[in-house]
């Protein structure tokens, strides 16, 4: 059984916010707990665009991590994340990530970021696509 | 008054008061924790730090900062850079934000980012962001993003407002 607590270790940045992930049917998800430190906007009480983006690096890196059985996260080169639709801070945040192609130093991966609104079905608020870079040797 | 009637440079005078810039780290819950500050307010753009703790670390491998309080802060300058671009005040709305990693930030130095708006097509403005660190030549980090004018009073305009009217600001028709 995968030991999930050790994956978000390698991430002090994900532990702090307190990123829980859990298996599901697409892959292991992400999930980012509703808080007021999150806020960004008083004003519309919304998550910031800066932590949304730091839920889907921690997701895309730790998707990663696991699928290719690396000993740390692999490194960020680049992150283009588009803004669907703000993301109310009474609910809680949900992540996957999809690994879209493996090179040898070099992994295409592509994340979204949803929220369950009023008991409804989960609705898209973020994407995100990153090159992330391999820098070790794989974990025995 | 309404923000709507506060001139440009009424606005980026009120930016750079040293109470706004205090009262500006407490504005969110985001802001406290990172301790967002603004150093300097510009004619197109802001600069703002803030100082990374061993819990904001991307990597036990690395130590250096993750990708989310730096994306926090570019995005938080950026937008406070389109506010000051504006000839009238509109609520903002970030659409999309590209970071490129040149490098690691190193671990426990304080990280500065600064904007500088690029273009103004109708609704839609173009940012550039740099973040750097004390005693690098180069930033370790790029950011573009575009914004989109939302066309409202509210939001973060209306929070800074409040604080503004709070403080008394004075206008040339004397009233606050």
């Amino acid at each position: 059984m995968t030991d999930y607590r050790s994956l978000i270790n390698k991430i002090p940045y994900a532990q702090y916010h307190g990123i829980v992930c859990q298996e599901a049917v697409s892959g292991i998800q992400f999930i980012l707990q509703a808080d007021e430190r999150f806020i960004g906007n008083p004003m519309i009480r919304a998550f910031h665009g800066g932590v949304i983006n730091g839920l889907l690096g921690c997701s895309m890196r730790l998707t990663t991590m696991h699928a290719q059985n690396l000993e740390y996260p692999p490194e960020l080169i680049s992150i283009t994340t588009t803004f669907l639709r703000s993301a109310k801070i009474e609910n809680d945040l949900f992540s996957s990530a999809k690994i879209n192609r493996t090179g040898r130093r070099v992994v295409s991966v592509s994340a979204d970021v949803w929220q369950r609104r009023d008991g409804e079905e989960l609705i898209l608020v973020a994407q995100a696509t990153a090159s992330l870079k391999i820098l070790e040797n794989k974990s025995a | 008054m309404t923000l709507k009637q506060l001139s440009r440079n009424e606005f980026r005078e009120y930016l750079s008061r040293p109470e706004f810039r205090d009262s500006y780290t407490g504005l969110s819950g985001v802001h406290s924790e990172l301790g967002i500050r603004i150093l300097d307010v510009g004619e197109d753009g802001v600069t703002m730090s803030f100082s990374p703790t061993a819990s904001m670390a991307g990597s036990v491998s690395t130590n250096s900062c993750d990708l989310g309080p730096v994306a926090t802060v570019m995005d938080s300058a950026m937008g406070m850079s389109v506010m000051l671009s504006l000839e009238e005040f509109s609520s903002i709305a970030t659409l999309e934000l590209r970071t490129d990693w040149i490098e690691n930030p190193r671990a426990n130095c304080e990280i500065s980012v600064r904007t500088k708006v690029d273009t103004v097509v109708e609704d839609l403005i173009f940012v550039q962001a740099e973040a750097w660190q004390e005693g690098s030549v180069t930033p370790f980090c790029r950011g573009t993003a575009r914004f989109m004018l939302t066309r409202g009073e509210g939001n973060l305009s209306k929070v800074i407002m409040n604080a503004a009217k709070e403080q008394e600001f004075p206008d040339e028709r004397g009233s606050v």
